[in-house]
């Protein structure tokens, strides 16, 4: 029987880089990402604000085309789909598909400092695409951006998908750590032959508690 | 209840039934007993008074979470539920939540109505275990259920269009205020003809025999009884030593001390009861219409009602509710686990806090006083109160008592509360931690044989059901040695095929329902509040 794994996390919790990891270590599975099955991702900090005036509701995403990609992959014996997902089982259309969702947890300012930093080596890797003034503008419209929506966003983001999930792991630290952690929840629960695969783990990382901690 | 006594207008009973019924208290307990017993007793000339007791309700949680018992007391006293919601600040319960409770990180849930999920003929959990053991399931048991489903959804458990599965069922509880559901519970009960003695009990005349002859209240009445019903709480945490008549569980359980503060509420209204786990004791968020009322039960021994408080408002400032106001300062209340020793003593039945004070966890203490009532309606005495009748009531209500205790430990079998106190963290030890706690022998062995084979039993009806225990040790990852033997006669493809059907079919119930707080902006401010007039009603 087919399973889906949903990997959660807010911008900058690190799902995508634990993913990629995870994925080399269990062969043959299946990585999928919502973003690709998104037609109509919100792309600006307009389209951001308009969408959460209008009520902020997940179900106004159309995400049939991944629930389909979801039901092929399901439907082949033994596959372990992988997917990354920032709205998890809170969207109505995914939450049939989802076998087992993890919160992937860290503090917002974590999250920020890791996709600046990320956003600006994407700048200094690749000076043709954009000049340095524009660079900067626009790294400076993502912090405004921060400020007035994003931030509240984690907040809910942490508080709905994440209060959804079964295991919130502790984001913090290196790919490495993350991965080691998520190894650690995924491998009692997998099959044993994928279970082989995954590396036990010498400790349960204790994750942080996001009702303690400011949003 | 036997209903032909009441629904025949010709009969006239012959037993001489104790007439005067007199009920000492003012809280939830006396007032449901005064509804009850009017109800059904008062056209067989029963006369139910109420005299209040003081307004000190030591142990009392401001909001309840309550089983659907409530929901079955409610349509047998003909009493629309909205009416009682609306009295009450109430929201619906499909589930309970909990977080961080085996160990940080990890949620699972407990839905109602898991007793009645099967799989090819087969109860739900062994179906699952056998395929989780065989390392073919990721999901967790929980999942296949569709309160759970709805929960996450945020659905109303009723529909505007038809009767739904959870209104045909019953199997939904609701979050209520206590002092509100006392006072619904006085009107309903003043309605149906019960009497009120205004002012204080200043002193009870005993009979000479160990019971009650009458009430003097501060104002010098006299209100003489045949049969008493005491639901006084009663406070043994002034200093003066350990309480009589009275077997404590102090050793049960980890919390002695509840801090508890309201704030504003939010939306979506969860349709769920959450509890989180803390290393000195458990937080419950319970939503009302538009407050959330949150507890923290703690140990006295390693906090400090400041601490707890303090804890407290972070956790709902910071964590629940992100900046909105809080309604209330933190208020603080001891718990004195227990029960009485005898129920029934003479011509007095101790009832409610008088009689029994269990762990909040298991949202088990409002079905615990309904249970003490229905059970005193079906052994109600002839005018004598002969010795049998009180043994039987004292031999039925101890067992109950004590089988909604072990429910209430099992909680904590392996939270994350005891193994922090303990300092010891792993299944192999946590039989050895619960005998530390005071775990009963029943308990033991309820536990020794669900890990040997996964059964459970329970010995009343009343109690907790069997799914819903074996669904809260698995959610707490706690799974027995091995699978039902049944369960290998059946092809695990069908068992999967079945699985991933209970999913969809789920989906496919809940997707119609209205969501939460739509039905409650009906119940609570709609046209049919406003305007008084009844406008399309919840199937």
């Amino acid at each position: 029987m087919s399973q889906v794994i949903a990997i959660c996390g807010t911008m900058g919790s690190g799902k995508t880089t634990v993913l990629q990891q995870l994925s080399r270590q269990i062969p043959g599975c299946v990585r999928l990402e919502e973003d690709d099955y998104n037609p109509a991702p919100l792309r600006s900090l307009a389209e951001v604000q308009a969408w959460q005036e209008r009520g902020g509701q997940v179900d106004e995403f159309d995400l049939s085309l991944l629930a389909a990609e979801l039901q092929a992959r399901t439907a082949v014996p033994d596959n372990l789909v992988l997917l990354e997902t920032q709205f998890g089982r809170l969207h109505a259309t995914l939450r049939p598909w989802i076998d087992l969702q993890i919160w992937i947890d860290v503090d917002a300012d974590i999250a920020f400092a890791r996709k600046v930093a990320q956003l600006t080596r994407q700048f200094l890797n690749s000076p043709e695409t954009a000049s340095a003034e524009e660079s900067l503008n626009w790294i400076a419209g993502f912090c405004e951006s921060y400020l007035q929506t994003t931030r509240k966003l984690f907040f809910r983001q942490r508080t709905e998908v994440g209060g959804q999930c079964d295991e919130r792991i502790n984001g913090s630290g290196t790919p490495q750590d993350v991965c080691a952690r998520l190894q650690a929840v995924l491998a009692p629960v997998l099959a044993v032959e994928k279970m082989n695969l995954l590396c036990k783990p010498e400790f349960h990382g204790p994750s942080t508690r996001p009702q303690e901690r400011t949003p | 209840m036997n209903q032909s006594t009441t629904d025949d207008p010709s009969y006239v009973p012959t037993i001489r039934f104790p007439k005067r019924v007199v009920i000492l208290g003012s809280d939830v307990t006396a007032w449901m007993a005064a509804t009850m017993l009017t109800h059904h007793f008062g056209r067989l000339g029963i006369c139910v008074t109420v005299c209040p007791g003081d307004s000190n309700h030591a142990s009392a949680f401001r909001a309840c979470a309550t089983s659907s018992a409530l929901v079955g007391l409610l349509q047998n006293i003909g009493v629309d539920e909205h009416d009682m919601l609306r009295a009450c600040r109430g929201t619906y319960r499909l589930a309970t939540q909990f977080s961080d409770w085996v160990h940080d990180g990890r949620d699972f849930w407990q839905p109602f109505g898991t007793a009645s999920l099967r799989v090819e003929n087969l109860a739900l959990f062994d179906a699952w275990l056998s395929e989780r053991k065989a390392g073919r399931l990721l999901r967790p048991l929980h999942s296949y259920s569709p309160h759970w489903t709805a929960s996450l959804a945020g659905k109303s458990p009723h529909s505007f269009s038809a009767p739904s599965l959870f209104a045909e069922s019953g199997q939904y509880g609701f979050h209520l205020d206590t002092d509100d559901l006392a006072a619904w519970f006085r009107t309903t009960a003043l309605k149906f003809g019960a009497e009120e003695i205004s002012g204080a009990i200043q002193k009870v005349a005993p009979n000479g025999r160990g019971g009650m002859a009458q009430v003097i209240t501060d104002g010098g009445k006299a209100v003489p009884g045949d049969l008493f019903l005491d639901c006084r709480a009663i406070s043994s945490l002034s200093g003066k030593g350990p309480r009589k008549n009275w077997t404590s569980w102090h050793d049960c359980f980890c919390g002695d001390r509840a801090a508890q503060i309201r704030m504003a509420g939010r939306r979506p209204v969860p349709v769920f009861t959450h509890l989180t786990g803390l290393d000195n004791g458990w937080v419950r968020a319970i939503p009302l219409a538009e407050e959330i009322d949150s507890t923290y039960v703690f140990a006295s021994d390693t906090e400090t009602d400041d601490q707890a408080g303090q804890r407290l408002r972070t956790m709902t400032e910071n964590g629940v509710t992100a900046g909105d106001s809080l309604r209330s300062d933190v208020e603080f209340c001891s718990i004195d686990y227990g029960r009485r020793t005898a129920f029934w003593k003479d011509n007095v039945v101790f009832l409610g806090h008088a009689a029994c004070q269990i762990d909040a966890v298991a949202s088990t203490q409002l079905h615990l006083i309904q249970t003490g009532i229905e059970l005193l309606m079906e052994l109600f005495p002839d005018r004598n109160i002969g010795r049998a009748t009180r043994s039987e009531f004292n031999r039925r209500m101890t067992s109950i008592a004590d089988e909604f205790r072990d429910v209430a430990q099992l909680h904590h079998v392996l939270t994350r509360t005891k193994q922090a106190r303990s300092g010891r963290v792993g299944r192999s030890e946590s039989a050895a931690e619960c005998r530390g706690l005071g775990v009963s022998d029943n308990l033991q062995t309820v536990l020794d044989v669900y890990d040997a084979c996964g059964a459970v039993e329970v010995r009343h009806a009343e109690s907790t059901p069997v799914e819903e225990i074996r669904s809260l040790l698995a959610g707490c990852g706690r799974l027995p040695a091995r699978p039902s033997l049944a369960v290998r006669s059946i092809d695990p493809g069908r068992i999967q095929a079945a699985l991933r059907q209970m999913v969809t079919t789920n989906e496919a119930l809940v997707n119609d329902l209205p969501l939460h707080e739509e039905l409650l902006d009906w119940i609570h401010t709609g046209p049919f509040q406003q305007s008084g007039k009844q406008q399309t009603r919840p199937a």
